[in-house]
This record gives C-alpha cells, sequence and structure tokens, in this order.
C-alpha cells in the first residue's frame, strides 16, 4: 500500500512537469507564429508620399490580375516581357472569367480587372461607388472564331463551313437540331452533313466572350431576339435539354469541342490556332462568308470613330457593340476589343506605380506587333494615344502619378 | 478516464460541435435573402441540379461500396502480410490523391475508353431503356458517376479495412470450429461490423455529394434534367463553382448559399434514411 501511494504522487509530479514544459513550449509557439506573421502583414507597406522624382527599378510590388479567358494567353505573354525588364514587380494573372473578374475587382481581391465587355451600367455605379472613379480602357483586339468538330469535315476538299447569324442563333436557341438542317445544308452545298445532333458547347462560368457572342446574335438575329434568351456574361442555353455542354473558360470550351464529335463552339481565335481547330467562316453585313484572320479582323477597326469614346472614367457599355458588324465587305463581324479596369486613385503609393508602370508597359511596348500573340491584334495607333493619355488619371491621394516618374 | 483527461475531450468536443453548427448556422443565415425572396420555388429553379447530385452520388456509392468492401477483405483476408502492407499504402495514397487529376483523367482518358468500349454498347443494344436513350455524350452523369466512385472507394476502403482487421481472431476460429468455409466467416464478420461499414458508407457518401471539380469537368454543366444517364448534367457543387465567381448581386450569392443548405438537407436525409433500412439497433 505503501508502495503504490509512493508511485501515484511521484507520477502525478511528473505528468505536473510535463505538463507545464508543454504549456511552455505551446506559448513560444504561439509568440513565434504572432511575430511571423505580424511582421510579413505589415512589414511591407509603404506610405511615405514624396515629391522627388521616383526611380522604379527599385519599387518592389506584386500586383494581382484577374478575369477574361479571352486574352489569357496575350496577359501571359505580357507579364513574362514585364518581369523581364521589372523583376521587382512580381504580377500575376487569375483567368477565372471576365465576370468573376470584374466581381473580384470591385470586391477588392484584384487590382485590375480584365473583362471583354466594359462592365453593364448598373455594375459600373456599384462599382464606381465602391471603388471611386474606375477606369475602363481597352487592352487589345481579338475575335470570337465559331470552331466545330466535324468528322470527315476538311476546308481544303469541302471549303470553309459557311455560317450565318440566324444559323448559330438557331443552333444555341435550340431549334436547329441536326447538322443536316436544311438552313446549314443550303449555304454549304460542298459537303454532305450527316444526320447528326449538334452538341452545342458553351461557358459554364460568367463569361466575357459569352458577352459579345451573345450580344451579336441579338443585334444580327430575330430568331435570337426571339427566343428572349437576350445577352450577358452568362445566359440561360435552352440548348441543354438537347445535350448541350458548358465549358469552363476559353480552354474548357476548346476542350469539349476537340473531344467531341459533331459539337461547336465559340471561343477567341487564338484558341482555335493553339489547338489546331477549324473555324467556320461567318456571314458579315455585306453578304460575304468571312474566316477570322487578321485581315478581316483589324478591317472591323478601320469603322470605329475615336470619337465616340467616353472619357476612360465613365460608362463604356456601349463601345462593345460598335466592332460588332463592321460595313466593311472583307471584315469579320464578330470582333471585340478586350477592356481593363482599374480604380482611378489609390492611398498606396508603391501599388499605384506599380500598377500605372505595368499598364504603361501593356500600351506602348505590349502593344508592339513583335509582342502581340497569334490570334490577337494591337490597338489602333489613336486608341492607344487616347489610352496612354487616359492613364495620366492614376494617381495617389490625388496626385497624378506620371509626374513623379 | 480521470478528470485530467475528461476535461480536455469535453473541451475539445464541445467546440467541435460548435464549430459545426456555426458553419450550418451561418450558410442558412446567408440564405435568408434568397429564401425570402423567392422561397420554395428555389427548389423548382434549381431543381437540375438537385437531380443531378442526387442521381451521380447514388450511383457512385452503388459502384464503390461493392469494390471498397471487397478491396478491404481482399487486403486482410487473402494478402500474404509483406505484399499486404505495399496494398494498404497504396490503398491510402489512392484517397489522397488530389481529386482534380481525377477529374481530367476522366474526361481526357477514362471518358473516351469507356465511349468506345461501353457506352455506346449500352445505347446502341439497351437504348430503349430511358437510362441509355441519347448517344453517348464526351460528359455524362454516367461518366461524373464512375469517376467519383474510383475517387471514394480507396477512402471508404481504408476505412472499412482499418475496422475489419481489428476484429478479435476468436470470432474466425469460432466459426471455423462450427465448420464453416472462409465465405461463411468472412459474411458473419462483416454483419459483426455492420455499424461501422454504414459509418464508412456514410463518410465516402458526403464526400461524394460534395465533390466539386471531378464531377463539374466529366458531367458537362449542362443546366438540365436528364432521364438518359449517358447525357451530361448538372450537381449543386459544380453549379455552386461555376457560377460563384460573377454572383454580383446579394440575391445571386444568397441564392447559392441557400444551394448549399439544400445539399446539406439532401445528405442528412439520405444518411438518415439509410440508417433507418440498413443498421437496426437492437439484436436481430
Amino acid at each position: 500500500m505503501f508502495f503504490l501511494h509512493n508511485t501515484h504522487s511521484t507520477h502525478r509530479k511528473m505528468r505536473n512537469k510535463a505538463l507545464s514544459k508543454l504549456v511552455i513550449a505551446v506559448i513560444i509557439a504561439v509568440i513565434i507564429v504572432a511575430g511571423v506573421s505580424m511582421y510579413l502583414l505589415l512589414g511591407n507597406q509603404n506610405n511615405s508620399p514624396s515629391s522627388v522624382k521616383i526611380d522604379v527599378s527599385k519599387i518592389s510590388a506584386s500586383l494581382v490580375l484577374g478575369g477574361s479567358t479571352f486574352i489569357n494567353p496575350q496577359m501571359q505573354a505580357w507579364i513574362q516581357q514585364f518581369s523581364s525588364i521589372y523583376p521587382n514587380i512580381a504580377v500575376t494573372y487569375q483567368s477565372v472569367g471576365s465576370g468573376a473578374g470584374v466581381n473580384n475587382f470591385i470586391k477588392g481581391t484584384y487590382d485590375i480587372g480584365a473583362t471583354d465587355v466594359p462592365m453593364p451600367t448598373d455594375l459600373w455605379r456599384y462599382a464606381t461607388t465602391v471603388k471611386g472613379s474606375v477606369i475602363t480602357i481597352p487592352d487589345i483586339v481579338g475575335g470570337v472564331a465559331i470552331i466545330f468538330n466535324l468528322p470527315n469535315f476538311n476546308s481544303s476538299k469541302n471549303g470553309n463551313l459557311n455560317l450565318t447569324a440566324d444559323v448559330l442563333a438557331g443552333i444555341y436557341s435550340g431549334e436547329i437540331i441536326y447538322w443536316d438542317d436544311s438552313l446549314i445544308q443550303s449555304i454549304n452545298p460542298g459537303f454532305h452533313f450527316p444526320h447528326e445532333k449538334i452538341v452545342a458547347v458553351h461557358r459554364s462560368d460568367g463569361s466575357g466572350t459569352t458577352f459579345v457572342f451573345t450580344l451579336w446574335l441579338f443585334k444580327s438575329s430575330d430568331i435570337w431576339v426571339n427566343s428572349n434568351i437576350g445577352y450577358g456574361y452568362t445566359v440561360n442555353w435552352p440548348v441543354d435539354k438537347l445535350g448541350g455542354l458548358a465549358g469552363e473558360g476559353n480552354g474548357g470550351v476548346t476542350a469539349y469541342v476537340k473531344q467531341t464529335s459533331f459539337s461547336i463552339g465559340y471561343v477567341e481565335v487564338q484558341y482555335s490556332i493553339a489547338n489546331n481547330l477549324q473555324t467556320a467562316a461567318i456571314k458579315n453585313p455585306a453578304g460575304n462568308y468571312v474566316l477570322p484572320t487578321p485581315q478581316s479582323v483589324s478591317l472591323s477597326l478601320q469603322s470605329i470613330d475615336i470619337s465616340k469614346f467616353p472619357n476612360a472614367t465613365q460608362d463604356w457599355s456601349n463601345i462593345t457593340a460598335l466592332l460588332l458588324n463592321s460595313p466593311n465587305p472583307s471584315s469579320y463581324p464578330i470582333v471585340t476589343f478586350s477592356y481593363l479596369v482599374v480604380q482611378k486613385n489609390f492611398n498606396d503609393q508603391i501599388k499605384a506605380i506599380a500598377i500605372y508602370v505595368f499598364l504603361e508597359f501593356i500600351f506602348t511596348t505590349g502593344q508592339k506587333q513583335q509582342n502581340i500573340i497569334n490570334g490577337y491584334l494591337p490597338l489602333p495607333g489613336n486608341v492607344q494615344s487616347f489610352v496612354l493619355n487616359e492613364l495620366k488619371l492614376i494617381s495617389f491621394n490625388n496626385q497624378q502619378i506620371y509626374q513623379l516618374l | 478516464m480521470n478528470k485530467t483527461t475528461a476535461i480536455p475531450i469535453f473541451i475539445g468536443s464541445f467546440f467541435l460541435c460548435l464549430l459545426l453548427f456555426l458553419i450550418i448556422f451561418s450558410i442558412a443565415f446567408a440564405s435568408l435573402p434568397a429564401l425570402e425572396t423567392i422561397g420554395f420555388n428555389i427548389l423548382y429553379m434549381y431543381m437540375p441540379a438537385i437531380y443531378g447530385s442526387i442521381v451521380v452520388s447514388i450511383i457512385a456509392i452503388f459502384i464503390a461500396i461493392p469494390l471498397a468492401v471487397g478491396l478491404s477483405i481482399f487486403i486482410i483476408e487473402y494478402l500474404p502480410d509483406r505484399i499486404r502492407s505495399i496494398f494498404i499504402n497504396i490503398n491510402d495514397l489512392m484517397a489522397s490523391f488530389p481529386t482534380i487529376i481525377y477529374g481530367y483523367w476522366g474526361l481526357y482518358e477514362l471518358g473516351p475508353f469507356l465511349n468506345t468500349k461501353l457506352f455506346n454498347f449500352l445505347h446502341n443494344y439497351l437504348g430503349f431503356l430511358p437510362f441509355f436513350s441519347t448517344k453517348p455524350s464526351t460528359a455524362s452523369y454516367l461518366l461524373a458517376s464512375i469517376v467519383l466512385a474510383i475517387m471514394i472507394s480507396p477512402f471508404a476502403s481504408s476505412l472499412i479495412r482499418e475496422v475489419y482487421s481489428k476484429i478479435p481472431n476468436i470470432l474466425d476460429e469460432s466459426i471455423y470450429a462450427l465448420g464453416l468455409g472462409k465465405w461463411h466467416v468472412i459474411k458473419i464478420k462483416l454483419s459483426y461490423i455492420r455499424k461501422a461499414l454504414f459509418g464508412a458508407i456514410t463518410l465516402a457518401y458526403g464526400r461524394g455529394l460534395g465533390e466539386t471539380v471531378a464531377v463539374d469537368l466529366t458531367i458537362g454543366s449542362s443546366f438540365n434534367i436528364s432521364y438518359s444517364l449517358l447525357a451530361p448534367g448538372i450537381t449543386i457543387p459544380a453549379l455552386i463553382a461555376n457560377q460563384f465567381g460573377s454572383a454580383f448581386s446579394e440575391l445571386e450569392l444568397s441564392s447559392l448559399f441557400s444551394l448549399a443548405l439544400i445539399l446539406f438537407v439532401i445528405g442528412s436525409l439520405f444518411i438518415l434514411i439509410g440508417k433507418f433500412v440498413f443498421v437496426r439497433n437492437g439484436k436481430r
């Protein structure tokens, strides 16, 4: 009994010793974690204003951009080139779709949002209340290509696949179900279509590409207007009832079309080039069937009247339609700018400078032909000058950044 | 259990339950705007996603559980000692594999393979059944179910195997002593761990219900209800993942939260039904 009592109390003493060691270790760990996190959170801010000229190469910052999958290949190329010039400014781009890009820009997750259409008016007004003045600027020119997967169809043998806005509206509203529909067969006499269902591939996420495509359909086809589907970052797709598929991002649509026989989809031209997919020739307002080539896309730009452009801080939502359905007889009808949205005034000077420098790069070096990826076109010269001028609006505490550089 | 170990355990479990309750409560709270504005119409609005979630998870479970039970029994009963530990490691590794890889593998490798080898056959010969009445699509309910089953069976198998291996040898020996064979031993041992089996099924089912990326890729995100398993469809997590990024208004966000709430309710309902059907308290 005496023996038992002894072991019980020494056991308890040992346990108390171990317990106190554990408590001390935990306290030390908490202090270390708290100290490190405080250093990381607070250590990198630099808000001191300065009135001398700033040496940009000494600045280190990190920028997060996100949005349009439409421009992703081009944006990645720009970021790579930019990083070699300014290695201390780390830029990342998240290709999540224009809808998420704009949404995250408003929420503050992204410093710059990328969207293939300017924000619709209501959204733009809301963004302005949250972030102050918002600058909307076009950064590149692209086209929406119609890709398809028709086994045994070869453009060198059968000619181009000709499609019109009415046919595409019929396909995507579920009215045209089979490839050998008379509307398709009659404009493509060089190919005998099989009696197969068309698998229409569209987007599952909020997409600027969808916005441009559906807006074009809305403006070009009564079938689309009467279907009441409308246009937007997302729409209801009645074609889902017929086995339509929804891909995530331009890449997702491309993947589905590549893998699914008898499918059709809409993507930025670059994705069709990179994946060796045939594109359809679309009927333009002049009545010609045109493939999306650099020439046909650039001809759409000739009809731009830059005097119609609003100031960068105003509502740009009417501009998308300007590039669609150009009257030039050899132009491609589904052409669009892609846009960047950024707030005008910052309270973090380093961030403001980094953003200005990055944007200035895009609109000078980035627009040079050798830096443009296959499938995109640089902005016309007058638009470039217009944007560079609007960039001067970017300011820190209402002091314009460009004056400091 | 004495006081010094009981108190931390009690505090830990209390906080865990509190956390669970807080999560459910915050989802419910975030769904209120949508539920107030749209009300029960929300079930009708999102029926394709609800239908898809139920169909895919049920089929996946029916495929995964026999596979998982079979694998566990094989590992414990039939493998020699040295090879057994290799298989156990592989099993656990597969259970922790990133699910997005399963998704892309399912879409690019398994999908075309199944389409040519199995789905076309099902459609051509059994096409009169509503389940196989459409031409096999690149992404379909059935493909998503199969990929999901492949994903959750290692997980279920790890759980079942661990419990199965702990059954005392006395049971084996007494059944052999009665003159019965190995098959009877396995059957009796399985019924011995019936409750743990149900637990593993529940966990695997929960994981299957919530799986987002792999199902999103292999089901096609087609907002439609189809009786054909070879047609594309959509599930609730896939729908939430697709729309969350571009949910601009409070109402849109709130609708997605109410979808999450619906998924939680569906999951709980099925588990309760399962419990009622498969696990009976008291002696059999």
